[in-house]
C-alpha cells in the first residue's frame, strides 16, 4: 500500500445531462415506485421477524423495534446507569477517595467522607481508612461519560446496570444516594484489602489495585430493579465547587 | 458563472435597494422545521425571490471553547462529543490529534487504525443523515422525502449499533483518549461489522433511485445554489461543499493523519459546485468510505491500542507551553483545532474550527435570486450541524 | 318534495359514508406508508391501530383554538369550514352506481368543477387570515397553483364531456357502459386526458408532488401553520375528502364508474375510486416535491397544450369517427 493520490471525479454527464426519454419523468417514476412498491409487498406478506439483532433478520425489510414490547439487548460494555458496587457483606466498595468526583467532568457526583475510628473493632477498619458517608450522583447532570469508572482505583462504581436512568416527576428524584446506587451483585477480587487478614496467606504483592474496563463483570439483564424513593426525605446535595 | 456570482452582494443596502419598503422580510427560523436545528436566516423575499439573506447562528451557543479552558484535557473529549453531534467520532479525534502533537505522545498503529475505521464509519453514517435530511427537506415530512429518510436512518442505525458495541454508547461515545483508544474491538465485532458494510452497500442504489436518480430530485438541484470553487476557497468552506465546486482537497489525502498515509483514498470530486453536486458527491462518498472502512477492517494490525496513561486524574496529563493546529476531513469538511497551551493541566484557548460554519458563510451569496423552496435545498445540501456551528 | 328527501337522505349517507370512509383512508395511508417505508405504522389503537384516526379525532377535538394576534377573526374563523363545505359538496353528483346519486344534476360536469373551484377561496382565505408570513406564502401559492390547474382540468374533464355528449355523470358512465371506457376505446384519447385529470386533480388536492401550499419543509405548514384542534382537523380532513372525491370523478369519467362484471355496481365504483385513492398516496410516499414555477411550467407547457390538442381531437373524432 503506498501514499494514495488520486481522485475520483463525478463526470459531468451524471450532473447535468438528460435525454428526452429522462425529462419524462417516467423512467425514474417507475423506477422509484417499483422501489416502494417493493418494500410495500415484501413488509405487507412476509412476516415480520423480530429478531432484535436487525441485519440477521430475515424476510420482512420491517426494521423497526417496538420498542416497550420488544428491548434491543444492550451489548456487553454499555454505559448506563450508574451503581455503587457492593462489598461481600454489602457494604459499598467505596473507600471515599474522591477519583470519580474529582475526574467527572460534569461534577455531578458528591461524596462525602467518613473515617473509621481506629478503636473500631471491625476487621475492614484495620485496611481501609475511610468509606462514603454520603455518595450522591446527581443523573440529570451526568453526560454518561465512564470517566468515573475508568478513574476508580477500587472497582466501586460502575455502569453495568444496563439501563437508563428511570424517568422521575422532580429533580430530586434524579439524586441518587447510596441506598438507591447501591445494587446489583457483589464483586471482589483477590487483591482487595479487607481480604488482607493480619494472617493471610496472600503475600502482599497480589494486593494490586483492581482494574476493570467499563462494563467488565456480570450483566445484570435488563429493567431496573425497582428501588424504593423515600420522597418524604429528600437526599441533601451539596454543590461543590472544584479547584 | 464565476462573473454572475459575484454580482450577488450580500451586504446589499435593503434601505437604497427598496425604498417603499415592499419586500416580505421573512423570519426564517430558529424555529423551523428545515434549518436543520436552531438556524434563523433573514429573508427578504420580492414576491418568492429572496433579495438578500442574512444567516444568524448562535442559538445554540453552550461555550463549549470556554467550557475547555476550564476542565482538564482529560476531561474534554466527552465535551467535544456534542459539537457535531451527527459525527461525534471525528471531533474527538480532533481534539486528541492537537493534545497529542503538543505531548509529542506516540500512537499505536492500531489505535490509528481503528481511528481511521471509525472515522470512515462515521462519514458514512453522516452522509446517510445528510441525504436523509435533504430529501425530507425537498420532499417533506409526509410523503416520499420520508421514504428515503426512513431508509436512510435504517442503515444508520447499523453503524450506530457497531458503534455502541464498541464503545457501549449510541452518540457520545468517549472511546479516543490521549495516546490512542479508550475500547477495543469485542470479539465478534469485525463480523458484524462486516455484514453491516455489505448490507449498507446492497441498499444503496435504493435510495440513490429514489433521490438522485430522480427527476424530481434532480429538477430541483441542479443549478440551484451554484458555489464557485473560487469564492468557496475565499469563504473556508471545505469538504464535500468545496469537492463538489471542482477543488480537489480532501484532508485525508493532502495531509494524511491517523492511518490514512497507509492506504489510498480516492477524492470525489464533481464541477458543476450546485446543489445536486453536493448531494452525488456525499452518495459517492460512502461508496468510497465502505471501501476504506472494509480497508481498514482487514488490514486491522494487531497490538496495543493506547500508549497514554489510563484516565485517572484529571491532573495527569499536563500539555507544555506551545500552540498546534490540527486540522482532519470529517463528513462536513475541515474540523480543526487550535490549541494554546500554558504547562497546566488545563488548555489556555481551545479553538474550535467547526465546517459547518464556514459552509454556512456562503449562504448570503447563494441564495440571493433563488425562491425560499430552493432556499431549503441549497442549506440541506449545504449539510450544516448547528451544534457545530455554534458550539 | 320527495325529490328533497331523496337528495337529503342520499346526501345524509354520502357525508356518513364519506367522513367514515376519510377515517379508514387515513388509517390506510398511514400504514401504506409505514410499510413501504418498513415501519409497522400505528399498532396500539384498536386491531392493527384501525381506531387510530378516531383517536386522532379526539386529541384534535381538545386541544386549544388559539386565533393568532392581529389575525382577521372572521375570515380565519370562515376557512376551515368552507374548506369542509367545498369538498364534501363535490360528491353530491358522484354516480355511486346507477341508483345511488344524491343529485344527478344535468350540469354535473360543470357543478363538480365549478365547486371544485371553489375549494381554492378557503386556502387562500386562511393564509390571508392568519397574519402569518408563511401562511400568506402559502395561500400565495395555492391561489397562483389552482387557478393554473383549473385550466387543464376543465379541458380533461371536456374530453369525456364530447365524446359521450353529456354533462350528465350518470349519463357518461352509462355511455361507458354501452360502448367501451373511455381509457379503452378510444384510448388514444382517454389515457392521456386520464392523466391530465388526475394530475390536475392532485394539484387542486394539494398533494405530493403538487402539496406546495403548505409544503412543510418550506413553509412550516403553509396555511394550516396557524390553526389548531378542530380547524386544523377540518382542513386536514377537507383534504382528504378532496382526493376521495378526486378519485371518484376520475373513476366515474374516465373509467367507467360502475360499470363492470359479475360484481354490482356500487361495489366496482368503490374499487376503482380505492384503486386511484392508493396510486395517489402510492405517488405521494415515493416523490419529492416540485418548486412552484417547475409546477406552473408543468402546467403551462405540458398539460394546457396536451388539453388543447385532446379537446381539439375529440371533437374531430366525434365529428367524423364516432
Amino acid at each position: 500500500m503506498g501514499h494514495g493520490h488520486s481522485s475520483h471525479a463525478v463526470k459531468k454527464k451524471e450532473l447535468v445531462e438528460q435525454d428526452v426519454r429522462e425529462r419524462s419523468y417516467v423512467p425514474e417514476l417507475l423506477k422509484g415506485l417499483a422501489i416502494t412498491t417493493r418494500h410495500f409487498l415484501k413488509n405487507l406478506f412476509v412476516e415480520r421477524d423480530p429478531n432484535p439483532q436487525v441485519v440477521d433478520r430475515e424476510g420482512s425489510h420491517v426494521t423497526t423495534v417496538q420498542y416497550p414490547e420488544e428491548k434491543i439487548p444492550y451489548p456487553p460494555g454499555y454505559r448506563g446507569l450508574h451503581r455503587l458496587v457492593p462489598r461481600e457483606d454489602g457494604q459499598p466498595r467505596c473507600v471515599a477517595c474522591y477519583m470519580c468526583a474529582t475526574i467527572c467532568p460534569a461534577q455531578c457526583i458528591y461524596i462525602e467522607a467518613g473515617e473509621y475510628s481506629q478503636d473500631d473493632a471491625a476487621a475492614e477498619s484495620r485496611v481501609i481508612e475511610k468509606y462514603p458517608k454520603q455518595f450522591v450522583i446527581d443523573e440529570l447532570r451526568c453526560i454518561v461519560c465512564g470517566l468515573c469508572v475508568d478513574a476508580c482505583p477500587k472497582d466501586a462504581i460502575r455502569m453495568d446496570t444496563y439501563t437508563h436512568t428511570p424517568s422521575g416527576e422532580t429533580r430530586q428524584s434524579f439524586v441518587w444516594d447510596i441506598p438507591r446506587l447501591l445494587q446489583g451483585p457483589p464483586v471482589s477480587h483477590p487483591s482487595d484489602p479487607w481480604y488482607k487478614r493480619g494472617n493471610s496467606e496472600q503475600p502482599d504483592d497480589s494486593h494490586k489495585e483492581a482494574h476493570t474496563r467499563v462494563g467488565e463483570g456480570l450483566h445484570l439483564g435488563g429493567g431496573n430493579k425497582s428501588v424504593e424513593i423515600d420522597t418524604s426525605k429528600p437526599v441533601a446535595v451539596t454543590k461543590f465547587l472544584k479547584g | 458563472m464565476t462573473a454572475l456570482l459575484r454580482r450577488v452582494d450580500p451586504y446589499l443596502k435593503i434601505e437604497a435597494y427598496d425604498p417603499e419598503a415592499e419586500l416580505m422580510l421573512l423570519h426564517f427560523g430558529p424555529q423551523h422545521p428545515s434549518t436543520h436545528g436552531v438556524f434563523r436566516m433573514d429573508l427578504y423575499l420580492d414576491g418568492e425571490l429572496i433579495v438578500k439573506a442574512v444567516p444568524h447562528c448562535g442559538y445554540l451557543h453552550r461555550a463549549v471553547e470556554k467550557l475547555c479552558e476550564k476542565l482538564a484535557y482529560v476531561q474534554l473529549t466527552p465535551i467535544v462529543d456534542k459539537n457535531d453531534y451527527v459525527a461525534p467520532m471525528t471531533n474527538e479525534l480532533a481534539l486528541v490529534m492537537a493534545f497529542e502533537a503538543l505531548l509529542k505522545q506516540d500512537v499505536p498503529r492500531r489505535a490509528r487504525w481503528l481511528r481511521s475505521l471509525f472515522a470512515e464509519l462515521q462519514r458514512v453514517a453522516s452522509h446517510l443523515l445528510a441525504i436523509g435530511t435533504l430529501a425530507i427537506d425537498l420532499g417533506g415530512a409526509l410523503g416520499g422525502g420520508t421514504t428515503v429518510f426512513m431508509h436512510c436512518f435504517r442503515e444508520r442505525e447499523l453503524i450506530l449499533d457497531l458503534f455502541e458495541a464498541v464503545t457501549g454508547s449510541r452518540f457520545h461515545y468517549n472511546t479516543h483518549t490521549i495516546g490512542g483508544n479508550r475500547h477495543d474491538l469485542p470479539e465478534g465485532w469485525a463480523k458484524q461489522a462486516k455484514d453491516a458494510i455489505r448490507v449498507i452497500r446492497e441498499r444503496l442504489p435504493e435510495y440513490g433511485a429514489l433521490t438522485i436518480e430522480n427527476r424530481i430530485f434532480q429538477q430541483r438541484m441542479q443549478k440551484v445554489g451554484v458555489l464557485d470553487g473560487e469564492l468557496a476557497l475565499e469563504l473556508g468552506v471545505t469538504g464535500p461543499n468545496l469537492r463538489a465546486s471542482g477543488v480537489d482537497h480532501d484532508l485525508r489525502r493532502d495531509a494524511p493523519y491517523a492511518a490514512y498515509d497507509e492506504v489510498k483514498v480516492n477524492v470525489v470530486t464533481a464541477q458543476t459546485g450546485d446543489c445536486f453536486a453536493r448531494a452525488i458527491v456525499r452518495v459517492k462518498e460512502i461508496e468510497e468510505s465502505l471501501r476504506l472502512a472494509e480497508c481498514f477492517l482487514d488490514g486491522l494490525p494487531e497490538g496495543p491500542i493506547n500508549g497514554g496513561k489510563p484516565t485517572k486524574m484529571a491532573v495527569q496529563t499536563k500539555v507544555p507551553v506551545g500552540q498546534t493546529y490540527v486540522g482532519i476531513e470529517t463528513p462536513r469538511g475541515e474540523l480543526g483545532t487550535w490549541l494554546v497551551a500554558d504547562g497546566t493541566h488545563t488548555p489556555y484557548r481551545l479553538k474550535i474550527r467547526p465546517a459547518s460554519l464556514h459552509s454556512l458563510s456562503a449562504l448570503p451569496y447563494v441564495l440571493p435570486g433563488h425562491t425560499v423552496s430552493d432556499a431549503i435545498a441549497i442549506l440541506g445540501s449545504l449539510d450544516p450541524i448547528m451544534g457545530e456551528v455554534d458550539r | 318534495m320527495n325529490e328533497l328527501i331523496h337528495g337529503g337522505l342520499y346526501g345524509g349517507m354520502i357525508v356518513g359514508v364519506l367522513m367514515t370512509t376519510t377515517a379508514m383512508a387515513l388509517w390506510f395511508e398511514r400504514k401504506f406508508a409505514a410499510r413501504m417505508q418498513s415501519r409497522l405504522g400505528p399498532t396500539m389503537v384498536g386491531p392493527s391501530g384501525l381506531l387510530q384516526p378516531f383517536a386522532d379525532v379526539v386529541k384534535l377535538l381538545q386541544k386549544e383554538d388559539i386565533v393568532p394576534f392581529q389575525a382577521d377573526r372572521v375570515l380565519f374563523n370562515l376557512a376551515p369550514p368552507l374548506g369542509a363545505i367545498a369538498a364534501i359538496s363535490v360528491a353530491a353528483v358522484i354516480p355511486f352506481s346507477a341508483d345511488i346519486i344524491a343529485a344527478d344534476l344535468d350540469v354535473g360536469v360543470l357543478y363538480l368543477l365549478a365547486i371544485g373551484a371553489l375549494g381554492v377561496l378557503p386556502v387562500f382565505i386562511a393564509g390571508w387570515g392568519s397574519n402569518n408570513k408563511f401562511a400568506l406564502l402559502g395561500g400565495m401559492r395555492a391561489l397562483a397553483q389552482s387557478v393554473s390547474y383549473e385550466v387543464p382540468l376543465v379541458l380533461a374533464a371536456l374530453v369525456p364531456v364530447i365524446l359521450t355528449g353529456s354533462m350528465k355523470l350518470s349519463a357518461i358512465v352509462e355511455f361507458q357502459a354501452t360502448h367501451h371506457w373511455l381509457v379503452v376505446w378510444p384510448f388514444f384519447l382517454g389515457v392521456p386526458a386520464f392523466i391530465i385529470f388526475m394530475l390536475a386533480m392532485l394539484a387542486e388536492a394539494n398533494r405530493i408532488p403538487f402539496d406546495i401550499p403548505e409544503a412543510e419543509s418550506e413553509l412550516v405548514a403553509g396555511i394550516t401553520t396557524e390553526y389548531t384542534g378542530i380547524k386544523f382537523a377540518l382542513f386536514y380532513m377537507a383534504e382528504y375528502v378532496h382526493t376521495l372525491v378526486a378519485s371518484a370523478v376520475g373513476a366515474a369519467l374516465f373509467l367507467g364508474g360502475w360499470d363492470g362484471p359479475f360484481a354490482p355496481g356500487l361495489g366496482w365504483m368503490v374499487a376503482k375510486t380505492l384503486a386511484l385513492f392508493g396510486f395517489v398516496y402510492w405517488l405521494r410516499w415515493t416523490l419529492l416535491r416540485f418548486r412552484s414555477d417547475q409546477l406552473m411550467a408543468l402546467c403551462w407547457r405540458y398539460l394546457v397544450p396536451a388539453g388543447v390538442v385532446l379537446v381539439a381531437a375529440s371533437a374531430v373524432w366525434v365529428v367524423w369517427v364516432g
